[in-house]
């Protein structure tokens, strides 16, 4: 239930608040001042004793009043009344005995929105956070979607020479110790199951195993590239131990 | 209505905080590869080793090696096992493997010391010094700076 009162000031008593219908202008009651203006009302234009008051507001809201504090609201309510545009002094004193409304007051069974006046810049403002809180969202899992994950990083073996028409890599290290030396070595180590034919690479290494021996290890690997050369398709490999 | 809609942003904001937060960080490699092999050995030359091997390194840090080997030569053994294992891989191609668990098949008739020493080139446990890396399309796989493996992708 609210109250419309003097045609354009909105009362509603259980959201405690009055409204310019208008300007849609609000402003919070005190539960108090509500109070006081819902036995106000009630009571329309006839006068509510002060005692009225003290009675009506224990009873119904279990909050005692003084008088000077009854004096207080209704000048808050005047005040307030005011600052939604009503001039006119809608709450009448009667000296001595109380207080009585000297306007019209209509009762409606629909309660306004006990939300606040929504403001057009709020909402957009609202409606913009929430898009770009999405917008983020969607650029973190694009972003992790193609987030790429560690790569195999590049070996660091090089052309050291041919044997025949096939290429032969070694690692860097090896090359820079003596070129020449190990492509001897990878010429004595090829056996002749890894043939020299088109298409076809190898791959060498060799180290020490035990240095007091001079012993060392070997390890080629006859690879077949494809007939595009662009890639490997297979490999097959030798290592020979101590 | 913009309650609704501040909290769904909210929602997926803190989703995607929490996401975040708990990714996994140590994302794997991709790499599925396989070679023929022969090892021998000059000391020991009864131990001439003919298989093949078939790596398996998948990006939930879980990997596969099969491995399907014989001594062409006396004493008969034959390996055919596959181990499955967690690993990480650093940005240098280090690899740290943990949790191996071997499954041989019964014509596997190796011990791990016979295998260790005749049939593998490299040690699924090795902490340290296992690398993997790649040239051209196919992957190296080395010990203490030494290529044992190239590895073709299947």
């Amino acid at each position: 239930m609210i109250f419309i009162l003097h045609d354009d000031i909105c009362f509603d008593p259980e959201g405690l608040f009055l409204e310019n219908i208008n300007t849609r202008e609000r402003i919070l009651l005190p539960a108090t001042a509500a109070y006081i203006l819902s036995v106000l009302i009630e009571n329309e234009s006839k006068v509510t004793e002060r005692d009225v008051f003290f009675d009506e507001i224990w009873k119904r809201y279990g909050v005692e009043i003084s008088g000077n504090t009854l004096n207080q609201y209704i000048s808050l309510l005047r005040k307030n009344l005011k600052l939604l545009g009503v001039m006119d002094d809608i709450i009448i004193t009667m000296p001595r005995v109380g207080f009585c409304l000297s306007c019209d007051v209509k009762k409606k069974e629909t309660r306004v929105n006990s939300s606040p006046a929504p403001k057009k810049d709020r909402r957009k403002g609202m409606v913009l956070l929430f898009c770009a809180a999405i917008a983020v969202f969607f650029i973190f899992a694009v972003a992790l979607k193609f987030e790429s994950g560690p790569s195999v990083p590049e070996s660091e073996f090089v052309y050291a020479g041919r044997i025949g028409k096939c290429d032969v890599f070694m690692p860097k290290t090896l090359v820079m110790l003596g070129e020449k030396q190990s492509m001897d070595e990878a010429k004595r180590f090829l056996k002749p199951s890894l043939s020299c034919e088109d298409n076809v690479f190898y791959i060498f290494d060799s180290s020490i195993t035990t240095p007091w021996k001079g012993n060392r290890r070997y390890f080629i690997s006859r690879c077949i590239k494809s007939p595009n050369n662009e890639s490997v398709v297979a490999c097959s490999e030798v290592l020979e131990d101590d | 209505m913009i309650k609704r809609m501040l909290a769904v942003a909210a929602l997926f904001l803190v989703g995607g905080a929490l996401f975040l937060l708990f990714r996994n960080t140590d994302r794997g490699v991709n790499i599925d590869c396989f070679s023929s092999f022969n090892k021998y050995s000059r000391s020991e030359p009864q131990w001439n080793v003919v298989g093949f091997y078939n790596l398996k390194l998948n990006e939930n840090n879980k990997g596969v090696f099969y491995i399907n080997a014989a001594n062409s030569n006396a004493p008969h053994a034959i390996v055919k096992r596959t181990y499955y294992f967690n690993y990480k891989i650093n940005s240098r191609g280090m690899l740290t493997t943990g949790s191996a668990e071997i499954s041989k098949t019964p014509v596997d008739n190796v011990d791990d010391i016979t295998f260790t020493k005749y049939f593998q080139n490299f040690y699924i446990k090795s902490v340290g010094n296992l690398y993997i890396k790649k040239f051209k399309n196919i992957y190296l796989i080395e010990t203490s700076e030494f290529v044992v493996h190239t590895c073709t992708p299947s």
